[in-house]
Protein backbone atom coordinates (compact mmCIF):
# COMPACT_ATOMS: atom_id res chain seq x y z
CA UNK A 1 0.00 0.00 0.00
CA UNK A 2 2.64 2.29 -0.75
CA UNK A 3 0.72 4.45 -2.98
CA UNK A 4 -2.20 4.74 -0.57
CA UNK A 5 -2.48 8.27 0.00
CA UNK A 6 -2.43 8.87 -4.27
CA UNK A 7 -5.44 5.94 -3.98
CA UNK A 8 -7.34 8.26 -1.68
CA UNK A 9 -6.45 11.26 -3.80
CA UNK A 10 -8.27 9.65 -6.67
CA UNK A 11 -11.31 8.62 -4.93
CA UNK A 12 -11.52 12.06 -3.61
CA UNK A 13 -11.26 14.00 -7.04
CA UNK A 14 -14.12 11.10 -8.40
CA UNK A 15 -16.20 12.24 -4.99
CA UNK A 16 -15.50 16.27 -6.05
CA UNK A 17 -16.52 15.75 -9.49
CA UNK A 18 -19.68 14.68 -9.11
CA UNK A 19 -20.73 17.11 -6.33
CA UNK A 20 -19.49 19.82 -8.49
CA UNK A 21 -22.61 19.96 -10.52
CA UNK A 22 -25.16 19.77 -7.65
CA UNK A 23 -28.48 19.61 -9.68
CA UNK A 24 -27.38 17.10 -11.78
CA UNK A 25 -25.96 14.83 -8.71
CA UNK A 26 -29.52 15.88 -6.44
CA UNK A 27 -31.08 14.68 -9.60
CA UNK A 28 -29.01 11.28 -9.51
CA UNK A 29 -29.75 11.00 -6.16
CA UNK A 30 -33.45 11.30 -6.15
CA UNK A 31 -34.36 9.37 -9.47
CA UNK A 32 -32.08 6.17 -8.01
CA UNK A 33 -33.84 6.58 -4.67
CA UNK A 34 -37.50 6.53 -6.33
CA UNK A 35 -36.25 2.96 -8.50
CA UNK A 36 -35.33 1.63 -4.57
CA UNK A 37 -37.91 2.95 -2.91
CA UNK A 38 -40.10 1.37 -5.49
CA UNK A 39 -38.73 -2.22 -5.30
CA UNK A 40 -39.11 -1.90 -1.23
CA UNK A 41 -42.60 -1.00 -1.27
CA UNK A 42 -43.79 -3.53 -3.94
CA UNK A 43 -42.61 -6.19 -1.73
CA UNK A 44 -44.85 -4.73 0.63
CA UNK A 45 -47.48 -5.04 -2.24
CA UNK A 46 -46.52 -8.54 -2.68
CA UNK A 47 -47.25 -9.80 0.75
CA UNK A 48 -49.95 -7.38 1.35
CA UNK A 49 -52.68 -10.07 0.77
CA UNK A 50 -50.59 -13.39 1.23
CA UNK A 51 -48.97 -12.13 4.70
CA UNK A 52 -46.15 -14.10 5.06
CA UNK A 53 -43.66 -16.33 2.87
CA UNK A 54 -42.60 -19.61 4.26
CA UNK A 55 -43.36 -17.75 7.63
CA UNK A 56 -41.26 -14.68 6.94
CA UNK A 57 -43.44 -11.63 7.22
CA UNK A 58 -43.75 -8.19 5.74
CA UNK A 59 -41.06 -6.31 7.26
CA UNK A 60 -38.76 -9.66 7.47
CA UNK A 61 -38.74 -9.77 3.88
CA UNK A 62 -38.25 -6.07 3.31
CA UNK A 63 -34.81 -6.44 5.48
CA UNK A 64 -33.70 -8.99 3.59
CA UNK A 65 -33.79 -6.86 0.17
CA UNK A 66 -32.28 -4.12 2.22
CA UNK A 67 -29.34 -5.88 3.37
CA UNK A 68 -28.31 -7.18 0.23
CA UNK A 69 -28.85 -3.74 -1.77
CA UNK A 70 -27.15 -2.00 1.50
CA UNK A 71 -23.78 -4.51 0.75
CA UNK A 72 -24.41 -4.24 -3.08
CA UNK A 73 -24.36 -0.70 -3.32
CA UNK A 74 -21.25 -0.82 -1.00
CA UNK A 75 -19.11 -2.93 -3.21
CA UNK A 76 -20.54 -1.16 -6.19
CA UNK A 77 -18.77 1.99 -5.13
CA UNK A 78 -15.46 0.33 -5.65
CA UNK A 79 -16.62 -2.01 -8.14
CA UNK A 80 -19.14 -1.34 -10.48
CA UNK A 81 -17.64 0.85 -13.47
CA UNK A 82 -14.22 -1.35 -13.16
CA UNK A 83 -14.91 -4.33 -13.22
CA UNK A 84 -18.47 -4.35 -15.47
CA UNK A 85 -16.42 -2.15 -18.17
CA UNK A 86 -13.69 -4.39 -17.98
CA UNK A 87 -14.75 -6.35 -21.17
CA UNK A 88 -14.63 -3.10 -22.78
CA UNK A 89 -11.43 -1.97 -21.87
CA UNK A 90 -9.86 -5.32 -22.28
CA UNK A 91 -11.15 -5.03 -26.58
CA UNK A 92 -10.04 -1.73 -26.97
CA UNK A 93 -6.86 -1.95 -25.52
CA UNK A 94 -7.07 0.43 -22.96
CA UNK A 95 -6.49 -2.39 -20.26
CA UNK A 96 -2.78 -2.77 -21.36
CA UNK A 97 -1.89 1.15 -20.86
CA UNK A 98 -3.20 0.15 -17.20
CA UNK A 99 -0.96 -2.67 -16.55
CA UNK A 100 2.49 -0.01 -17.42
CA UNK A 101 1.40 1.97 -14.44
CA UNK A 102 3.62 1.78 -11.56
CA UNK A 103 1.02 0.68 -9.10
CA UNK A 104 -1.47 -2.46 -8.30
CA UNK A 105 -3.88 -2.69 -11.23
CA UNK A 106 -6.60 -3.48 -9.33
CA UNK A 107 -6.52 -1.03 -6.51
CA UNK A 108 -5.33 1.43 -9.42
CA UNK A 109 -9.25 0.92 -11.09
CA UNK A 110 -11.13 0.67 -8.10
CA UNK A 111 -10.17 4.09 -6.73
CA UNK A 112 -9.42 5.40 -10.06
CA UNK A 113 -13.26 4.57 -11.15
CA UNK A 114 -14.79 4.75 -7.95
CA UNK A 115 -18.64 6.13 -8.81
CA UNK A 116 -19.58 8.76 -6.01
CA UNK A 117 -23.71 8.25 -7.07
CA UNK A 118 -23.87 4.92 -5.28
CA UNK A 119 -24.08 7.29 -2.06
CA UNK A 120 -28.01 7.48 -2.88
CA UNK A 121 -27.93 3.55 -2.80
CA UNK A 122 -26.42 3.01 0.98
CA UNK A 123 -28.62 6.01 2.21
CA UNK A 124 -31.65 4.55 0.85
CA UNK A 125 -30.37 1.00 1.47
CA UNK A 126 -29.62 2.06 5.62
CA UNK A 127 -33.07 4.11 5.89
CA UNK A 128 -34.56 0.46 4.75
CA UNK A 129 -33.08 -1.00 7.04
CA UNK A 130 -34.25 1.63 9.90
CA UNK A 131 -37.03 1.35 8.71
CA UNK A 132 -37.59 -2.16 8.56
CA UNK A 133 -36.23 -2.33 12.36
CA UNK A 134 -38.74 -0.03 13.43
CA UNK A 135 -41.54 -1.88 12.44
CA UNK A 136 -40.39 -5.21 13.34
CA UNK A 137 -39.83 -3.53 16.81
CA UNK A 138 -36.30 -5.21 17.20
CA UNK A 139 -34.80 -4.28 20.01
CA UNK A 140 -31.08 -4.23 19.40
CA UNK A 141 -28.18 -2.95 21.74
CA UNK A 142 -25.06 -1.63 20.82
CA UNK A 143 -23.30 -5.48 20.24
CA UNK A 144 -26.16 -5.92 17.61
CA UNK A 145 -25.38 -3.00 15.67
CA UNK A 146 -21.77 -3.74 15.54
CA UNK A 147 -22.79 -7.05 14.09
CA UNK A 148 -24.65 -5.48 11.54
CA UNK A 149 -21.68 -3.64 10.54
CA UNK A 150 -19.69 -6.44 10.74
CA UNK A 151 -22.60 -8.39 8.57
CA UNK A 152 -22.84 -5.14 6.04
CA UNK A 153 -18.79 -5.39 5.29
CA UNK A 154 -18.95 -9.04 5.11
CA UNK A 155 -21.58 -8.74 2.57
CA UNK A 156 -19.81 -6.33 0.83
CA UNK A 157 -16.56 -8.81 0.48
CA UNK A 158 -19.12 -10.75 -1.11
CA UNK A 159 -20.98 -8.91 -3.57
CA UNK A 160 -17.26 -7.30 -4.68
CA UNK A 161 -16.16 -11.07 -5.17
CA UNK A 162 -18.66 -11.55 -7.46
CA UNK A 163 -17.54 -8.07 -9.77
CA UNK A 164 -13.93 -9.33 -9.64
CA UNK A 165 -15.39 -13.14 -10.69
CA UNK A 166 -17.56 -12.30 -13.16
CA UNK A 167 -14.99 -10.07 -14.48
CA UNK A 168 -11.92 -12.21 -14.95
CA UNK A 169 -12.96 -14.51 -17.74
CA UNK A 170 -12.90 -11.25 -20.17
CA UNK A 171 -9.05 -11.42 -19.87
CA UNK A 172 -9.62 -14.31 -22.58
CA UNK A 173 -12.74 -13.87 -23.75
CA UNK A 174 -13.68 -11.31 -25.01
CA UNK A 175 -17.35 -10.02 -24.52
CA UNK A 176 -18.81 -11.80 -21.83
CA UNK A 177 -21.08 -9.17 -20.55
CA UNK A 178 -24.19 -11.78 -20.29
CA UNK A 179 -22.21 -13.67 -17.55
CA UNK A 180 -21.17 -10.88 -15.49
CA UNK A 181 -25.27 -10.59 -16.23
CA UNK A 182 -26.66 -13.99 -15.03
CA UNK A 183 -24.22 -14.10 -12.07
CA UNK A 184 -24.32 -10.38 -10.67
CA UNK A 185 -28.19 -9.86 -11.58
CA UNK A 186 -30.21 -12.84 -12.54
CA UNK A 187 -28.73 -15.24 -9.50
CA UNK A 188 -29.32 -12.61 -6.91
CA UNK A 189 -33.23 -12.46 -7.67
CA UNK A 190 -33.28 -15.41 -5.62
CA UNK A 191 -32.08 -13.62 -1.81
CA UNK A 192 -34.57 -11.24 -2.56
CA UNK A 193 -37.01 -13.80 -1.02
CA UNK A 194 -36.06 -16.18 2.04
CA UNK A 195 -33.53 -19.33 0.82
CA UNK A 196 -36.15 -21.46 2.31
CA UNK A 197 -38.56 -21.33 -0.46
CA UNK A 198 -36.58 -23.21 -2.87
CA UNK A 199 -35.77 -26.49 -3.35
CA UNK A 200 -33.01 -28.31 -1.28
CA UNK A 201 -30.54 -28.34 -4.33
CA UNK A 202 -30.78 -24.79 -5.24
CA UNK A 203 -30.40 -23.85 -1.07
CA UNK A 204 -27.13 -25.55 -1.00
CA UNK A 205 -25.87 -23.83 -4.24
CA UNK A 206 -26.82 -20.32 -2.82
CA UNK A 207 -24.84 -21.79 0.63
CA UNK A 208 -21.95 -23.44 -0.82
CA UNK A 209 -21.09 -22.68 -4.32
CA UNK A 210 -22.27 -19.54 -4.98
CA UNK A 211 -23.00 -17.99 -1.28
CA UNK A 212 -25.00 -14.88 -1.76
CA UNK A 213 -27.57 -16.62 1.03
CA UNK A 214 -24.74 -15.18 3.80
CA UNK A 215 -25.28 -11.90 1.85
CA UNK A 216 -29.11 -11.20 3.84
CA UNK A 217 -30.47 -15.05 5.21
CA UNK A 218 -28.33 -16.05 7.25
CA UNK A 219 -27.47 -13.04 8.92
CA UNK A 220 -30.87 -11.99 8.66
CA UNK A 221 -32.62 -14.72 11.39
CA UNK A 222 -29.88 -13.75 13.97
CA UNK A 223 -31.57 -10.00 13.93
CA UNK A 224 -35.07 -11.93 13.55
CA UNK A 225 -34.62 -14.40 15.81
CA UNK A 226 -35.51 -17.33 13.18
CA UNK A 227 -34.37 -20.85 13.31
CA UNK A 228 -34.63 -21.65 9.43
CA UNK A 229 -31.23 -23.57 8.86
CA UNK A 230 -32.45 -26.14 6.65
CA UNK A 231 -29.90 -28.45 6.14
CA UNK A 232 -27.29 -26.29 7.95
CA UNK A 233 -26.16 -25.36 11.26
CA UNK A 234 -27.40 -22.23 13.36
CA UNK A 235 -23.72 -21.14 13.34
CA UNK A 236 -24.28 -19.74 9.96
CA UNK A 237 -25.88 -16.78 10.89
CA UNK A 238 -22.54 -15.75 12.28
CA UNK A 239 -20.31 -16.60 8.90
CA UNK A 240 -20.66 -13.56 7.19
CA UNK A 241 -17.79 -11.47 7.23
CA UNK A 242 -15.37 -15.04 7.60
CA UNK A 243 -17.11 -16.58 3.76
CA UNK A 244 -16.22 -12.87 2.76
CA UNK A 245 -13.09 -12.74 3.29
CA UNK A 246 -12.40 -15.94 1.73
CA UNK A 247 -13.96 -15.28 -1.55
CA UNK A 248 -12.37 -11.68 -1.82
CA UNK A 249 -9.09 -13.30 -1.11
CA UNK A 250 -9.76 -16.00 -3.84
CA UNK A 251 -11.12 -13.32 -6.24
CA UNK A 252 -7.72 -11.73 -5.42
CA UNK A 253 -5.66 -14.40 -6.01
CA UNK A 254 -7.35 -15.36 -9.50
CA UNK A 255 -6.95 -11.51 -10.68
CA UNK A 256 -3.34 -12.25 -9.97
CA UNK A 257 -3.36 -15.51 -11.71
CA UNK A 258 -5.24 -13.92 -15.02
CA UNK A 259 -2.84 -10.77 -14.95
CA UNK A 260 0.09 -13.00 -15.85
CA UNK A 261 -2.00 -15.51 -18.29
CA UNK A 262 -3.22 -12.17 -19.95
CA UNK A 263 -2.25 -11.34 -23.63
CA UNK A 264 -3.39 -8.29 -25.27
CA UNK A 265 -5.95 -8.27 -27.86
CA UNK A 266 -3.31 -6.21 -29.77
CA UNK A 267 -5.63 -3.60 -30.80
CA UNK B 1 -45.73 7.01 -41.36
CA UNK B 2 -42.72 5.43 -43.62
CA UNK B 3 -42.78 2.60 -46.03
CA UNK B 4 -43.21 -0.23 -44.13
CA UNK B 5 -40.05 -2.30 -45.72
CA UNK B 6 -38.19 0.54 -44.66
CA UNK B 7 -38.93 0.27 -41.16
CA UNK B 8 -38.78 -3.90 -41.49
CA UNK B 9 -35.19 -3.05 -43.08
CA UNK B 10 -34.12 -1.30 -39.86
CA UNK B 11 -35.75 -3.32 -37.53
CA UNK B 12 -33.76 -6.43 -39.35
CA UNK B 13 -30.55 -4.42 -38.98
CA UNK B 14 -30.94 -4.56 -35.31
CA UNK B 15 -31.92 -8.13 -34.78
CA UNK B 16 -29.09 -9.04 -36.69
CA UNK B 17 -26.63 -6.70 -34.26
CA UNK B 18 -28.32 -8.32 -31.24
CA UNK B 19 -27.66 -11.98 -32.49
CA UNK B 20 -23.82 -11.61 -33.61
CA UNK B 21 -22.43 -12.75 -30.23
CA UNK B 22 -24.23 -16.38 -30.52
CA UNK B 23 -22.60 -17.44 -27.35
CA UNK B 24 -24.25 -15.55 -25.08
CA UNK B 25 -27.56 -16.21 -26.15
CA UNK B 26 -27.64 -19.59 -24.04
CA UNK B 27 -26.74 -17.65 -20.98
CA UNK B 28 -29.52 -15.23 -21.83
CA UNK B 29 -32.40 -17.99 -22.00
CA UNK B 30 -30.67 -19.55 -18.78
CA UNK B 31 -31.17 -16.33 -16.86
CA UNK B 32 -33.95 -16.06 -18.24
CA UNK B 33 -35.58 -19.46 -16.77
CA UNK B 34 -33.67 -18.48 -13.41
CA UNK B 35 -35.55 -15.72 -13.20
CA UNK B 36 -39.17 -17.46 -13.97
CA UNK B 37 -38.07 -20.12 -11.31
CA UNK B 38 -37.55 -17.74 -8.72
CA UNK B 39 -41.39 -16.01 -9.71
CA UNK B 40 -42.71 -20.08 -9.31
CA UNK B 41 -41.08 -20.70 -6.13
CA UNK B 42 -42.57 -17.15 -4.53
CA UNK B 43 -45.97 -17.84 -5.85
CA UNK B 44 -45.90 -21.25 -4.91
CA UNK B 45 -44.77 -20.42 -1.48
CA UNK B 46 -47.23 -17.30 -1.24
CA UNK B 47 -50.14 -19.97 -2.45
CA UNK B 48 -49.45 -22.82 0.53
CA UNK B 49 -52.46 -23.33 2.16
CA UNK B 50 -54.61 -21.25 -0.27
CA UNK B 51 -56.54 -22.90 -3.14
CA UNK B 52 -57.51 -19.66 -4.47
CA UNK B 53 -56.91 -15.67 -3.15
CA UNK B 54 -59.14 -13.22 -4.46
CA UNK B 55 -60.95 -15.94 -6.77
CA UNK B 56 -56.72 -16.44 -8.15
CA UNK B 57 -55.02 -19.68 -7.82
CA UNK B 58 -51.88 -20.75 -8.23
CA UNK B 59 -52.52 -22.12 -12.17
CA UNK B 60 -53.64 -18.70 -12.92
CA UNK B 61 -50.60 -16.56 -11.28
CA UNK B 62 -48.57 -19.27 -13.10
CA UNK B 63 -50.26 -18.70 -16.35
CA UNK B 64 -49.75 -14.58 -16.07
CA UNK B 65 -45.87 -15.07 -15.23
CA UNK B 66 -45.53 -16.98 -18.41
CA UNK B 67 -47.17 -14.83 -20.56
CA UNK B 68 -45.85 -11.70 -18.61
CA UNK B 69 -42.58 -13.14 -19.76
CA UNK B 70 -43.12 -13.41 -22.84
CA UNK B 71 -44.80 -9.91 -23.27
CA UNK B 72 -42.38 -8.05 -20.87
CA UNK B 73 -39.64 -9.21 -23.57
CA UNK B 74 -41.87 -7.39 -26.12
CA UNK B 75 -42.78 -4.39 -24.31
CA UNK B 76 -39.73 -3.75 -23.20
CA UNK B 77 -38.01 0.02 -24.21
CA UNK B 78 -35.26 2.01 -23.57
CA UNK B 79 -35.79 4.79 -26.36
CA UNK B 80 -36.35 7.31 -24.12
CA UNK B 81 -32.93 7.36 -22.37
CA UNK B 82 -31.34 6.55 -26.12
CA UNK B 83 -33.40 9.49 -27.03
CA UNK B 84 -31.87 11.54 -24.20
CA UNK B 85 -28.33 10.43 -25.08
CA UNK B 86 -28.74 11.05 -28.77
CA UNK B 87 -30.04 15.05 -27.77
CA UNK B 88 -27.29 15.22 -25.09
CA UNK B 89 -23.98 14.17 -27.20
CA UNK B 90 -25.63 15.61 -30.32
CA UNK B 91 -24.97 12.56 -32.20
CA UNK B 92 -29.84 13.27 -33.03
CA UNK B 93 -28.23 15.12 -35.93
CA UNK B 94 -27.22 12.32 -38.06
CA UNK B 95 -30.64 10.50 -37.12
CA UNK B 96 -33.08 13.46 -38.42
CA UNK B 97 -31.06 13.05 -41.90
CA UNK B 98 -32.06 9.56 -42.54
CA UNK B 99 -34.82 8.80 -45.00
CA UNK B 100 -37.38 7.62 -42.04
CA UNK B 101 -39.00 9.66 -39.88
CA UNK B 102 -37.20 9.62 -36.56
CA UNK B 103 -39.33 8.14 -34.30
CA UNK B 104 -40.39 4.96 -36.90
CA UNK B 105 -36.43 4.18 -37.08
CA UNK B 106 -36.28 4.34 -32.96
CA UNK B 107 -39.07 1.88 -32.92
CA UNK B 108 -37.88 -0.57 -35.86
CA UNK B 109 -34.40 0.01 -33.80
CA UNK B 110 -36.62 -1.20 -30.28
CA UNK B 111 -38.35 -4.04 -32.38
CA UNK B 112 -35.35 -5.83 -33.90
CA UNK B 113 -34.03 -6.01 -30.13
CA UNK B 114 -36.78 -7.08 -28.91
CA UNK B 115 -37.82 -9.97 -31.39
CA UNK B 116 -34.12 -11.10 -30.39
CA UNK B 117 -34.71 -11.05 -27.03
CA UNK B 118 -37.84 -12.63 -27.02
CA UNK B 119 -36.98 -15.71 -29.45
CA UNK B 120 -33.46 -16.46 -28.22
CA UNK B 121 -34.26 -15.55 -24.04
CA UNK B 122 -37.72 -15.75 -23.55
CA UNK B 123 -38.95 -18.21 -25.50
CA UNK B 124 -36.58 -21.09 -24.50
CA UNK B 125 -37.03 -20.54 -20.55
CA UNK B 126 -41.03 -20.95 -21.14
CA UNK B 127 -39.77 -24.01 -23.35
CA UNK B 128 -37.54 -25.34 -20.23
CA UNK B 129 -40.27 -24.34 -18.20
CA UNK B 130 -42.86 -26.63 -20.24
CA UNK B 131 -39.99 -29.77 -20.78
CA UNK B 132 -39.65 -29.59 -16.67
CA UNK B 133 -42.18 -28.33 -15.32
CA UNK B 134 -45.60 -28.46 -16.37
CA UNK B 135 -47.47 -26.50 -19.51
CA UNK B 136 -50.44 -24.33 -17.92
CA UNK B 137 -54.11 -24.94 -19.63
CA UNK B 138 -55.29 -21.91 -21.39
CA UNK B 139 -58.53 -22.34 -23.04
CA UNK B 140 -58.44 -22.09 -26.74
CA UNK B 141 -61.19 -19.53 -27.11
CA UNK B 142 -60.32 -17.92 -30.60
CA UNK B 143 -62.46 -14.95 -29.65
CA UNK B 144 -60.48 -14.35 -26.09
CA UNK B 145 -56.99 -14.84 -28.36
CA UNK B 146 -57.72 -12.20 -30.96
CA UNK B 147 -59.37 -9.61 -28.20
CA UNK B 148 -55.47 -10.53 -26.82
CA UNK B 149 -53.55 -9.95 -29.50
CA UNK B 150 -55.81 -6.58 -30.18
CA UNK B 151 -54.87 -5.35 -26.76
CA UNK B 152 -51.45 -6.48 -26.50
CA UNK B 153 -50.69 -4.99 -30.08
CA UNK B 154 -52.40 -1.54 -28.44
CA UNK B 155 -50.01 -2.17 -25.52
CA UNK B 156 -46.61 -2.07 -27.25
CA UNK B 157 -47.78 0.90 -29.07
CA UNK B 158 -48.43 2.85 -25.10
CA UNK B 159 -45.65 1.88 -24.14
CA UNK B 160 -43.61 3.05 -26.99
CA UNK B 161 -44.69 6.38 -27.17
CA UNK B 162 -44.85 6.92 -23.38
CA UNK B 163 -40.82 6.49 -23.76
CA UNK B 164 -40.90 8.07 -27.25
CA UNK B 165 -42.80 11.37 -25.26
CA UNK B 166 -40.18 10.98 -22.19
CA UNK B 167 -36.96 10.80 -24.36
CA UNK B 168 -38.26 13.77 -25.77
CA UNK B 169 -38.56 15.66 -22.89
CA UNK B 170 -34.43 15.51 -22.78
CA UNK B 171 -34.44 18.34 -25.45
CA UNK B 172 -35.63 20.53 -22.47
CA UNK B 173 -33.95 19.21 -19.49
CA UNK B 174 -30.52 18.60 -21.52
CA UNK B 175 -30.36 15.53 -19.53
CA UNK B 176 -30.81 11.78 -19.70
CA UNK B 177 -30.25 10.16 -16.83
CA UNK B 178 -33.70 9.93 -15.31
CA UNK B 179 -36.33 8.69 -17.90
CA UNK B 180 -35.02 5.23 -17.08
CA UNK B 181 -35.18 5.36 -13.43
CA UNK B 182 -38.36 7.35 -13.22
CA UNK B 183 -39.92 5.08 -15.77
CA UNK B 184 -38.93 2.20 -14.24
CA UNK B 185 -39.94 2.95 -11.27
CA UNK B 186 -43.79 4.00 -12.31
CA UNK B 187 -44.06 1.33 -14.13
CA UNK B 188 -42.94 -1.22 -11.42
CA UNK B 189 -45.36 0.18 -9.54
CA UNK B 190 -48.58 0.66 -11.50
CA UNK B 191 -48.13 -1.95 -14.44
CA UNK B 192 -49.17 -4.81 -12.51
CA UNK B 193 -46.26 -7.03 -14.06
CA UNK B 194 -44.39 -8.23 -10.83
CA UNK B 195 -47.43 -8.33 -8.21
CA UNK B 196 -50.58 -8.48 -10.52
CA UNK B 197 -53.09 -6.04 -9.89
CA UNK B 198 -55.63 -8.24 -8.32
CA UNK B 199 -53.70 -8.44 -5.24
CA UNK B 200 -53.42 -4.16 -4.77
CA UNK B 201 -54.23 -2.63 -1.77
CA UNK B 202 -57.06 -0.87 -3.00
CA UNK B 203 -56.10 2.69 -2.51
CA UNK B 204 -52.96 2.06 -4.67
CA UNK B 205 -54.89 0.41 -7.55
CA UNK B 206 -57.44 3.85 -7.69
CA UNK B 207 -54.18 5.32 -8.51
CA UNK B 208 -53.05 2.65 -11.02
CA UNK B 209 -56.50 2.84 -12.85
CA UNK B 210 -56.11 6.56 -14.77
CA UNK B 211 -52.48 5.68 -15.26
CA UNK B 212 -52.23 3.85 -18.79
CA UNK B 213 -49.54 1.17 -17.31
CA UNK B 214 -51.68 -1.19 -16.52
CA UNK B 215 -53.31 -1.15 -20.25
CA UNK B 216 -49.30 -2.60 -21.52
CA UNK B 217 -49.59 -6.12 -20.37
CA UNK B 218 -51.70 -6.72 -17.05
CA UNK B 219 -54.99 -5.91 -18.67
CA UNK B 220 -54.21 -7.95 -21.80
CA UNK B 221 -53.22 -10.90 -19.88
CA UNK B 222 -56.16 -10.66 -18.25
CA UNK B 223 -58.01 -11.15 -20.72
CA UNK B 224 -56.46 -14.23 -22.16
CA UNK B 225 -56.49 -15.78 -18.46
CA UNK B 226 -60.31 -15.15 -18.70
CA UNK B 227 -60.66 -12.60 -15.78
CA UNK B 228 -61.92 -10.18 -17.84
CA UNK B 229 -64.86 -10.95 -19.73
CA UNK B 230 -65.79 -9.97 -23.44
CA UNK B 231 -68.02 -6.70 -23.06
CA UNK B 232 -64.77 -6.13 -20.45
CA UNK B 233 -62.26 -6.87 -22.63
CA UNK B 234 -63.43 -4.62 -25.92
CA UNK B 235 -63.82 -1.46 -23.09
CA UNK B 236 -60.08 -1.96 -21.89
CA UNK B 237 -59.34 -1.64 -25.99
CA UNK B 238 -61.48 1.16 -26.07
CA UNK B 239 -59.47 2.65 -23.40
CA UNK B 240 -56.49 2.20 -24.90
CA UNK B 241 -57.17 3.42 -28.49
CA UNK B 242 -58.20 6.86 -26.10
CA UNK B 243 -54.76 6.84 -24.41
CA UNK B 244 -53.35 6.05 -27.83
CA UNK B 245 -55.10 9.02 -29.58
CA UNK B 246 -54.24 11.49 -26.79
CA UNK B 247 -50.16 10.02 -26.75
CA UNK B 248 -49.93 10.46 -30.37
CA UNK B 249 -51.44 14.05 -29.91
CA UNK B 250 -49.21 14.79 -27.29
CA UNK B 251 -45.80 13.78 -28.87
CA UNK B 252 -46.76 15.64 -32.26
CA UNK B 253 -47.21 18.93 -30.38
CA UNK B 254 -43.73 17.96 -28.03
CA UNK B 255 -41.82 16.75 -31.51
CA UNK B 256 -42.89 20.13 -33.29
CA UNK B 257 -41.65 22.21 -30.22
CA UNK B 258 -38.88 20.01 -29.53
CA UNK B 259 -38.00 20.37 -33.90
CA UNK B 260 -37.78 24.30 -33.12
CA UNK B 261 -35.67 23.48 -30.28
CA UNK B 262 -33.28 21.47 -32.55
CA UNK B 263 -32.75 24.61 -34.84
CA UNK B 264 -32.07 27.26 -32.35
CA UNK B 265 -29.08 25.09 -30.38
CA UNK B 266 -27.89 24.30 -34.00
CA UNK B 267 -27.67 28.10 -34.99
Amino acid sequence: MEYASLYWTFIRINIKAKIEYRAAFLLTFLSRGIVWSTEFALIWVLLYRFESIAGWGQYEIMFLYALNLTSYSMAAFFCFHPFTKLPAKVQSGEFDELLTKPMNPLLYLMSREFTASYFSNVAFGLLFIGICIYHLDLSLGLWDYAFLLVTLIGGMLIQASAFIYTAIPSFWMVRNTSLAQLFLFDFKDFIRYPVSIYPASIQVVLTLIVPYAFINFYPAQYFLNKQDFLLFHPVFQYLTLAVGAVLITGAILLWRWGIKHYHSTGS
Amino acid sequence: MAPFSLFAMFAMTSFRMHSVYRSNTVILAFGSFLKLFVLMSVWQGLFRGNDAINGITYGDMMLFVLINLLVGMLTYSRIGSTIGDKVVSGSISTDLIRPVSFKSYMIADQWGENLFRFLFSAVPACAIYFVFMSIPAIAADPLRILLFVISVTCGIVIIYHIHYILGLTSFWTGNAYYIDWFMKAFYELFAGTFVPLWFYPQWLLHIGTFLPFRLVTFEPIAILAGKTDTAGAIGIIALQGVWILFLLLAEKWLWSRAQHKIFVQGG
